[in-house]
């Protein structure tokens, strides 16, 4: 079997734009050459018995013998300064901070490395500190998820520790202390590099190596040297850059490498704030993690540069060697003011993000319920599970079980490319191929485009196309697509639970996006009390839903439930016979749309939304379909109920059902909303000749036409429910 | 923060229930009864170390049966000659094999 993990690369940046340059990093994990080509998707799903894929390869950007080698993963987060502050004429340090202990059992973990100094935690969770061959240890280990005041001397005779809670505890009241005779060694020395949550290894060109990484927070370190402070770090301050600022005298400031948690309550948060931008004296605290890794640095091996007239579009670099063949994604975005073509269809990059590289078929023990079938493993995948150092997804958590809030794109992302993962970004381009099947001239741009050009990336089209699961959205994202909707633009929804969560991108983090799982939606782990605004800007994370913009607002219809199981089908409702909408239908001769598909065998599965005025879709809209048989397969997501009950399946609840949607924006303008992420593939069956298909060359030739839609009477139609 | 309880299916299946078993067999991917619906619930909730999964060997035509290891980084272990030429197959499979360790029973019912 060809082997898709024997190369594995990504490109950077991930989004690009013809004339300008991604480059090509690959490491080797066998073969010392290889040649690459680019290809353009058409279709990326490779199952035989699918739509059939389709790649157009380019005559642009490859290269043949391209010397490749294996290039190293540096995980984990940490704090450095490649000189600590100069010590110069001290003979004794003292050294304290706060730390909060994520996992205390099984490795040696660092909280503090400073020349022949180390400040960690022994397998068995004991503190330690060290200088040298001499160590203190505490004779009881740390215990997990409590805040612990430490301080360490390094007196001229004596190497000492002291712990305690910072809260007092029954098992634990009084501080607990070590000493050891000091030893020889010296204090560390100016030119000695400070780390703190890792060790560090060795300079790899410019680039920091580190081992026993630390999993917890660490709060407000600070050194002194008899008596005088040389440094103090609040990490509260510059909370949504890169560096931890140093207050003392010296301004021995941090570089934050593979982006810590930030944001992160401190040994002070009392639950009177629940966000750091409202006192952010109360999170001075940074969570690292000993498997965050946001950018592999590797080396590039190819530079890739799209001739300007290139086609916008979903790209691949595939690398082939004897036995191996894996493809590296990239995207060729329209020029924002430039459009080619009067549709425009957004690429998720924010969804495909957040998904990178999940591990949840291994770890996440409701994962086999949520989709209702044994986990069926790729290479990637296995590949994914013994190679942690490639960072995880916004759906897994950490080693210490907390949350993963940032993904990033400067990584090889092994289920974001055609293969076996058939989530997402394959099912996209079931679209792009219907498009280019019905002769649709379209420009592809990506969600990032979407958030840094806004409505100038979307004023030139008549027709916006977001696709099967437009999940992550920034307040730019929302605003500029709700924007476009409002001024006569016409956007077309080809996906289910879409608008979801409320991310953010940040220029000071370029490729990472950032998530807060927060405390309600379907959500594979929990956020921490007080911790579910995003670091990059302060707002609020979490559901739009609970910011009082439910995706109901943006498209009509909002997420109600999975429906992994096996897929459905749309009934027509009464209220779509309205003459008005009869373009919709046209040429249709039944009432059921979509009892057909690749995921599931029907148009409605996967991830399902309903329309629901309460929670926003606007007075006028129509509901002008809804699924029937939803059956037990069909599980309502948590923040669609308040009290318990056991009825919470599609047999038993009515808002576990999908509704398709239309209604006019002002100024002529109109959203059609399919809420199902199973009706895109659909749109391929039978060659493209089928209900989900002719529906949807419905709208969106009538969208294309310039022609205004009549802006709706006040609460006409509002009442419809369309529950089956 | 509200993390999962690997213990948290306790749902009993009663062994003799072969009613159940072969109402899965004919109608993999349902429509479920509501008894059979709390039986696979069941199934699919058993801890992770150890759990049945798929290795695809050969894309979309080859799958290995194998356990997974419930341990961060540690690879599945196979199931030592079991392979499949299709989910479906692998599923019945599967659901006979967790039968017999839930409820001790070996289940008796033919194949399709």
């Amino acid at each position: 079997m060809t082997s898709t993990t024997g190369l594995i690369g990504y490109c950077q940046p991930l989004n690009i734009h013809g004339d300008e340059t991604t480059e090509l990093k690959v490491s080797s994990n066998g073969p010392e050459a290889c040649s690459v080509s680019v290809h353009r998707i058409i279709c990326g799903d490779i199952d035989p018995d699918g739509p059939g894929a389709e790649f157009e390869k380019m005559d642009w950007g490859g290269a043949a013998g391209l010397h490749v080698r294996h290039q190293p993963v540096n995980a984990g987060s940490f704090a450095l300064a490649a000189a600590g502050p100069d010590t110069a004429g001290a003979r004794t340090l003292r050294i304290s901070m706060n730390v909060w202990p994520t996992m205390t059992q099984g490795k040696r973990q660092c909280i503090l490395h400073w020349g022949a100094l180390r400040f960690e935690l022994a397998t068995d969770g004991r503190l330690s500190v060290r200088l040298g061959d001499v160590a203190a240890t505490l004779e009881r280990p740390l215990m997990k998820r409590r805040w612990f005041r430490a301080e360490l001397d390094v007196a001229t005779d004596v190497l000492s520790l002291v712990a305690a809670p910072v809260t007092p505890c029954a098992v634990w009241t009084d501080p607990t202390r070590a000493h050891a005779p000091r030893g020889a060694k010296a204090l560390p020395k100016a030119e000695d590099p400070i780390l703190f949550a890792a060790a560090f290894d060795r300079w790899q060109g410019e680039l920091p190596f580190v081992t026993d990484a630390y999993n917890g927070k660490i709060e407000a370190p600070s050194i002194r040297a008899r008596g005088r402070l040389l440094a103090k770090w609040d990490f509260s301050r510059e909370l949504t850059g890169t560096r931890a600022f140093d207050i003392g005298p010296h301004g021995c400031h941090l570089t934050l490498v593979n982006t810590p948690m930030r944001g992160a309550a401190g040994s002070n948060w009392n639950g009177s704030v629940e966000s750091w931008v409202r006192d952010p004296s109360q999170y001075g605290a940074i969570h690292f993690h000993d498997d965050d890794m946001t950018d592999c640095c590797w080396q590039t091996n190819l530079k890739i540069t799209p001739p300007t007239d290139a086609q916008s579009g979903f790209y691949i670099a595939r690398m082939t060697a004897e036995d191996v063949q894996s493809d590296v994604p990239f995207f060729v975005s329209a020029r924002p003011g430039k459009p080619k073509a009067d549709v425009l269809l957004l690429a998720p990059t924010a969804t495909y993000l957040s998904y990178a590289n999940t591990h949840i078929k291994f770890d996440s023990h409701n994962t086999e319920n949520l989709y209702e079938a044994p986990m069926v493993l790729s290479e990637d995948e296995l590949y994914l599970n013994e190679h942690r150092e490639l960072g995880l997804s916004q759906y897994d958590t950490h080693a210490d079980e907390s949350g993963v809030v940032y993904a990033s794109e400067r990584r090889p992302m092994l289920n974001t490319r055609p293969g076996l993962y058939t989530f997402n970004y394959l099912n996209d381009t079931h679209i792009v191929k219907w498009l280019e099947g019905q002769g649709v001239s379209h420009d592809v741009a990506t969600d990032e485009d979407l958030h840094r050009h806004g409505r100038a990336l979307l004023n030139p089209y008549r027709v916006v196309i977001t696709a099967s699961h437009p999940e992550y959205y920034s307040t730019e994202m929302w605003d500029a697509l709700y924007g476009y909707q409002q001024d006569g633009g016409r956007h077309m929804y080809l996906g289910g639970n879409g608008f979801y969560w409320r991310i953010a991108w940040s220029d000071d983090h370029p490729g990472v996006i950032e998530n807060r799982r927060g405390i309600s939606g379907v959500r594979t782990w929990e956020g921490e009390p007080g911790e579910h605004h995003l670091s990059f800007t302060g707002e609020p994370g979490g559901l739009w839903r609970t910011h009082g913009r439910a995706p109901q607002a943006l498209a009509g219809t909002g997420f109600s439930s999975t429906l992994f199981v096996r897929s459905t089908y749309f009934r027509r409702s009464e209220d779509s016979r309205d003459p008005e909408l009869s373009f919709i239908f046209e040429g249709l001769n039944s009432d059921i749309i979509g009892d057909f598909g690749y995921r599931g065998g029907g148009a409605v599965g996967l991830e399902i939304d309903r329309w629901d005025a309460d929670l926003g879709s606007p007075p006028g809209s129509v509901i002008l379909a809804t699924s029937e048989h939803v059956g037990l397969g069909g599980l309502l997501s948590g923040e669609e109920y308040i009290t318990t009950t056991r009825a919470l399946d599609g047999v038993q609840n009515g808002r576990v059902r999908c509704d398709m949607v239309f209604f006019a924006t002002p100024k002529g303008g109109a959203v059609w909303s399919t809420g199902s992420i199973a009706w895109a593939t659909s749109l391929l069956w039978n060659k493209g000749e089928n209900s989900v298909s002719r529906v949807t060359r419905n709208v969106l030739r009538r969208f294309l036409d310039p022609a205004p839609f009549p802006e709706p009477a006040s609460g006409d139609h509002a009442g419809s429910t369309g529950s089956s | 923060m509200l993390l999962y309880d690997p213990d948290n299916a306790t749902y009993e299946i009663d062994g003799t229930r072969t009613d159940l078993a072969l109402e899965y067999r004919d109608q993999l991917r349902g429509p479920y009864s509501l008894e059979l619906q709390r039986v696979l619930d069941k199934m699919r909730s058993t801890p992770m170390k150890g759990r049945f999964a798929l290795i695809v060997v050969e894309p979309f035509r080859k799958f290995a049966l194998a356990r997974l290891s419930g341990e961060r980084g540690v690879p599945p272990e196979m199931v030592e000659g079991v392979t499949y030429a299709s989910i479906a197959e692998a599923e019945w499979d599967i659901f006979k094999r967790r039968w017999q360790e839930l409820t001790g029973r070996e289940l008796n019912v033919p194949d399709r």
